[in-house]
Formats: C-alpha cells, sequence, structure tokens
C-alpha cells in the first residue's frame, strides 16, 4: 500500500529530479521503462516480422536465429508479437491510470477538503468499491460488453481502481489544507475551488506522482490478468496476458511461448515499481532509508 | 474515527461492525445495478428467438417487470438467503452452489499460500531488520521488488515447468481430493508473491521498533541479540504485520483463482473461467459479492484483532 503520509516537497531543497538522477535502482528503472515505451512506439518498424503472419510448417519452434524467441502454435514469431504487446500494456497501463486518476484525485480533493458529512459518505463509497477484488470488478465490467474494445479495458480498470489514489489524496489534503498559507489565502477572499485547485491540489502532487507511477505497474498487471483470463484485446492483436492465455495448452512442452511475454510482464511493472519507490525517495529524502 | 478515549473492546467492536454495514449495502447496491446493466436473465437464457409474448409471461413471473427500486429489495433479500440467482450456462444450477463447490479448493490454496507469505515474509522481514543494509537485506528487498511485479499466474507456470515438467517433484497439475502435493506448487508460488509485501512491512516496522528506548534497555540489560529481536521486538512489529496480512487475504483469493487455472485445479478460478467463456454473467457477478464480503469480514477481522493486539489502538484517538 503506497505511503500516505509523504510531506510537501521543500522549496529550499535541491528538485527532486536530481535527487532521482543520483539513485541507481531509480535510473536502471527509468531506462527500463523508455526501453518498454521504444518497444511499443517502434514495434511496426524494429519486429521482424508482422504480429500475425503464420509461418507455415514452423510451429512451436525453439528459439534461433531466424526467430529469436521462438515461434507459437501458429507459427507465429513470439519476439515480434511481445514487442506489439508492449503497445496494449502501455497504453492500458496509462489509460487505466488516468482513468482511475481522474476519479480518485476528485473525490480525495473533495473529500479531505470538505470533511464532515460529504467526507463520510465519499469514504464509504470508497470502502465499498475497494472492497471488491478489482481485477474481478474489471472481469464483470468487461464480460458486460459484447466485444472486449480496448478503451473498455481500460475505463473497467480504472473504474475499479481509484480507490488508494482516493485515500492518498485525502490524506495528503488533510495535512495540507492546515497550512498557514491556506488559512492566508482564504482571509485574501479565495474561493473553495481557487484554494482547491490554486493552493492544495499542486502541494499534493508529489504523492499523486508517487501513487500514479506505481499505479501504471498494478494496471499493467490487472490487463495481464484479464488478458490471462480472456478478457483482454481481441486476438490476433497479441498482449502479453493474451499470449500467456494462449499458452496455457502448450507452455509444458515449449516453455519460450510462455517465459518471453511474462518475462516482458515482469520487467516492465518491476521498472514502473523501481520508478515509482525513487521518485518517493527523491521526493522526501527523509523516508529514503526506510522505502529502499 | 473513534470519538472518545477509552472506550471498551466490545463498544469498539460495535463501532466497527456499525461502519460495515454502508459498506456491504454499497456491495449489494453496485452489485445490483452491474446486473441490472446486463439485461434480463430470462432473455438471455431463453435466447434471442424467444417469443415476446413468453418472454414477458416469464419475466413478470419472477417480478423482472417490478420498477428497479422494488426489484432491489428483494435481491437484498435472496442475498441475505444466501441466494445468488441462477447460472445461466449451467441451467439450473444456482450460482451459490457453484461457488461453495469450488470454494473450498479456493479457500485451502489461499489459505496455505497465506501461511508460506506469513512464513516466509516475517522470517527475511526479521533477518534483513537484523543487518541493515548488508548482502542479505539487500537480497531480501531485491526479491520483494521483484515478488509484487510478478503476475502470480507467471509464477505458476514458471514452477510448474521447473518443479513438475524437469525435475518431476510434483504432478503437472489436475487436483486429487485429499492430496497435499498437488496442492503444494500453487500455494508456494501464490505465497511466494505476498511474502514480498509482509517481508518489507516486517522489515520496516521492525527497524522502527529496534530503535525504542525499551529495547536499547534490553540490549543494556545485556539480553543476547536474537532474544532481543524475537523476544522483545517481533511482537510490537508485528502488530501492523496482521493489518496488511488481512487484506491481502483478498488478493490471495483472486490470485488463487488465476493460480489455480494454470495447475487446472478446480476451484472458484474455473468456475470464473467457464463463467467467462460462457458470457454467465450471474456467476461472474456472485463471485464477486463473495469476494468483496470476505474482504470485508477478513477486514473487520483485522481490526478487532487489532484492538485485542495493541491496546493503543483502543484507548487512544
Amino acid at each position: 500500500m503506497p505511503s500516505e503520509e509523504l510531506l510537501v516537497s521543500g522549496s529550499g531543497r535541491r528538485p527532486a529530479w536530481h535527487e532521482l538522477f543520483r539513485n541507481p535502482r531509480s535510473l536502471l528503472a527509468m531506462c527500463l521503462v523508455l526501453l518498454m515505451v521504444a518497444a511499443a512506439l517502434t514495434a511496426n518498424f524494429v519486429a521482424p516480422y508482422d504480429y500475425k503472419e503464420q509461418a507455415r510448417g514452423s510451429e512451436h519452434l525453439a528459439p534461433n536465429l531466424h526467430f529469436w524467441f521462438g515461434t507459437d502454435f501458429l507459427g507465429r514469431d513470439v519476439l515480434s508479437r511481445v514487442l506489439y504487446g508492449a503497445q496494449i500494456s502501455m497504453l492500458v497501463g496509462v489509460c487505466a491510470t488516468v482513468v482511475a486518476l481522474s476519479i480518485g484525485v476528485n473525490i480525495g480533493l473533495i473529500s479531505g477538503y470538505f470533511g464532515g458529512v460529504t467526507d463520510s459518505i465519499l469514504m464509504r463509497v470508497t470502502d465499498t468499491v475497494a472492497a471488491f477484488p478489482s481485477i474481478l470488478l474489471a472481469v464483470a465490467i468487461t464480460a458486460l460488453c459484447e466485444k472486449p474494445r480496448i478503451w473498455i479495458v481500460f475505463c473497467a480498470l480504472g473504474v475499479a481502481g481509484w480507490t488508494s489514489i482516493a485515500r492518498v489524496v485525502r490524506a495528503q489534503v488533510l495535512s495540507v489544507k492546515t497550512l498557514d498559507y491556506i488559512s492566508a489565502a482564504r482571509a485574501l477572499g479565495a474561493g473553495d475551488s481557487r484554494i482547491i485547485f490554486r493552493h492544495v491540489l499542486p502541494n499534493c502532487l508529489p504523492p499523486i506522482i508517487v501513487v500514479a507511477t506505481l499505479a501504471v505497474g498494478g494496471n499493467i498487471l490487472s490487463e495481464a490478468g484479464l488478458s490471462f483470463l480472456g478478457l483482454g484485446v481481441q486476438e490476433p492483436f497479441p498482449s502479453w496476458g493474451g499470449m500467456l492465455n494462449d499458452a496455457r495448452g502448450y507452455f509444458r512442452n515449449y516453455w519460450w511461448v510462455a517465459v518471453f511475454p511474462g518475462l516482458a510482464i515482469v520487467l516492465t511493472v518491476l521498472a514502473f515499481n523501481l520508478f515509482g519507490d525513487g521518485l518517493r525517495d527523491a521526493f522526501d529524502p527523509r523516508k529514503a532509508g526506510s522505502t529502499k | 474515527m473513534l470519538p472518545c478515549n477509552r472506550i471498551p473492546v466490545h463498544k469498539y467492536i460495535f463501532s466497527r461492525l456499525l461502519q460495515a454495514v454502508p459498506v456491504i449495502f454499497g456491495v449489494a447496491l453496485i452489485s445490483f445495478i452491474l446486473s441490472e446493466l446486463s439485461g434480463s436473465p430470462v432473455r438471455a437464457a431463453l435466447g434471442q428467438h424467444a417469443d415476446p409474448e413468453t418472454i414477458k409471461k416469464i419475466e413478470a413471473f419472477y417480478g423482472y417487470d417490478k420498477p428497479s427500486p422494488v426489484r432491489f429489495v428483494s435481491y437484498l433479500g435472496h442475498l441475505a438467503n444466501g441466494n445468488l440467482g441462477v447460472s445461466i450456462s449451467k441451467e439450473g444450477v444456482p450460482v451459490s452452489t457453484l461457488i461453495v463447490s469450488g470454494m473450498s479448493v479456493t479457500l485451502k490454496i489461499a489459505l496455505g499460500a497465506m501461511l508460506v507469505a506469513i512464513a516466509l515474509g516475517v522470517t527475511a522481514g526479521v533477518v534483513s531488520a537484523s543487518r541493515p543494509n548488508s548482502a542479505l537485506d539487500y537480497t531480501a528487498l531485491i526479491g520483494a521488488s521483484l515478488g509484487v511485479s510478478f503476475p502470480a499466474f507467471f509464477l505458476g507456470m514458471l514452477f510448474l515447468l521447473l518443479f513438475a515438467v524437469r525435475l518431476h517433484w510434483f504432478p503437472i497439475g489436475g487436483y486429487v481430493p485429499g492430496s497435499l502435493r498437488h496442492l503444494v506448487l500453487p500455494c508456494l508460488s501464490l505465497g511466494l508473491i505476498s511474502t514480498a509485501s509482509i517481508a518489507r512491512l516486517t522489515r520496516n516496522c521492525m527497524l522502527e521498533t529496534l530503535s525504542q528506548d525499551y529495547v536499547r534497555s534490553g540490549r543494556a540489560k545485556g539480553l543476547g541479540n536474537w532474544y532481543v529481536l524475537v523476544g522483545h521486538a517481533l511482537p510490537n512489529a508485528l502488530v501492523p504485520v496482521v493489518t496488511i496480512i488481512g487484506s491481502d487475504f483478498g488478493g490471495l483469493l483472486v490470485g488463487a483463482v488465476l493460480t489455480e487455472t494454470v495447475y487446472q485445479v478446480p476451484g472458484v478460478g474455473s468456475v470464473i473461467n467457464d463463467a467467462i467463456f460462457e458470457r454467465d454473467l450471474p456467476v461472474i457477478m456472485g463471485c464477486c459479492i463473495i469476494f468483496a464480503l470476505i474482504f470485508i469480514g477478513m477486514n473487520l477481522l483485522v481490526d478487532v484483532s487489532y484492538a485485542f493486539l495493541d491496546p493503543r489502538i483502543r484507548h487512544a484517538q
């Protein structure tokens, strides 16, 4: 669970990115993230084969010089499909997080700022949505639709996964709104919406950036789970979870059909998690030791 | 959270139970809305070519022609009786029967995984905290970072390849009632995922506890390092760990669902899998509700045990 007590980044310190570049783990994570983004962006040019191109008679070839990651049960190149799969993972990971942020940040801001009955009601709503396992809720929402489309997938994941963001933002708002400059702004006659968006929100950004980064990793994992259950993007377009789903019946004899897409998931999620941890340490060097 | 100082345990428990009521109501409401969106189950059961008049008659018979609020009340009544509706693909079989039949295996896997996670996680956490920033600590932390990045089903596949296909130590999958050997790999692969978060939390809590005065006086008295660690610091450090174990259990159940699929174990996972394949929405919704209720129950249990474990929770705030 993300820490709910991140401090406001002080103005007298070196900027956070300075801290970030000095941390070797964050650097490694950043390189990995860039690598995956590059894979997603350039898959159309870099991939040696088309993702749906089936080589007759070369089903289940072990990794070799022509097919570095081997071929799957239809004779499709696993490497090309892993590269194209990065597009789905990145797109769903980022878009689901944007959906989750747009719900979670607003609810957290309103709940924390106004307090009282509004807070109680919104927090019970949050508790309620959080009670559902997010993958299962996303499964239910996706299953409602006749054909799973990509926007349905990321909306479902976002709608199911905004609760932790709302809680982090609320906790941060609670600590920020007691600060003197908020009272000063109010004394100067600023309205609620101005205070929220001009004064409170900017000071909640560091923890929001941290949870958002971690959420991208989480959403990529959830997307993989959804596709593994057969509810992701439609065939023949590849997604890593979908490739693992295809591999279910074959991987006992042909390990490469499962291992490469699986490793792609692990590396990408690991990268976002490490990057999120690095950001947390960078924003709050005092706690850096404990989250290392 | 608690309005006044020094409230007795039973009042604390009561107030927590009271807090859970709107959440349970909300869970039912969301499930109801989702089932409403999925359309009439009668239409789905009869297929596209059914006579519209017949559909109307049957809908009226089951009360589907009434306005939504009325149906929501009867839906709540059904829920309270454990009636989750009827499966569409397996005609006439109640959803609750399907879930109960799968749940016994799923619970076994989730509980086994939890034991693995607690045993390994707490040990790893204590060992890392005993030597912070050592090679051991670093290895444990890398393991923890990796653990939270692994999809449970992929680790399951890797374990199956290594321990069953290569080494022949365990069966390749399937499930024989009463057989422990079939459950080892699912529990292990699922448990290792949760080990990560427990190890990390144990380590951080241990480090925090170790910096407190009573630990220092323990050391000053000349107690051995391990005695201080395990006897004095661990019990206090474990209190927050209990919380995460509770909230992790929900995640473990869902993880069990995905892991079962890999090992072809006939639990709730295979029920959900079939339901997704057949677009059997009542079954999916039923699983959602049950998992949410288990999650709420686990959290209640955790909060209550928290009050017993840590008197400060009862008195402070």
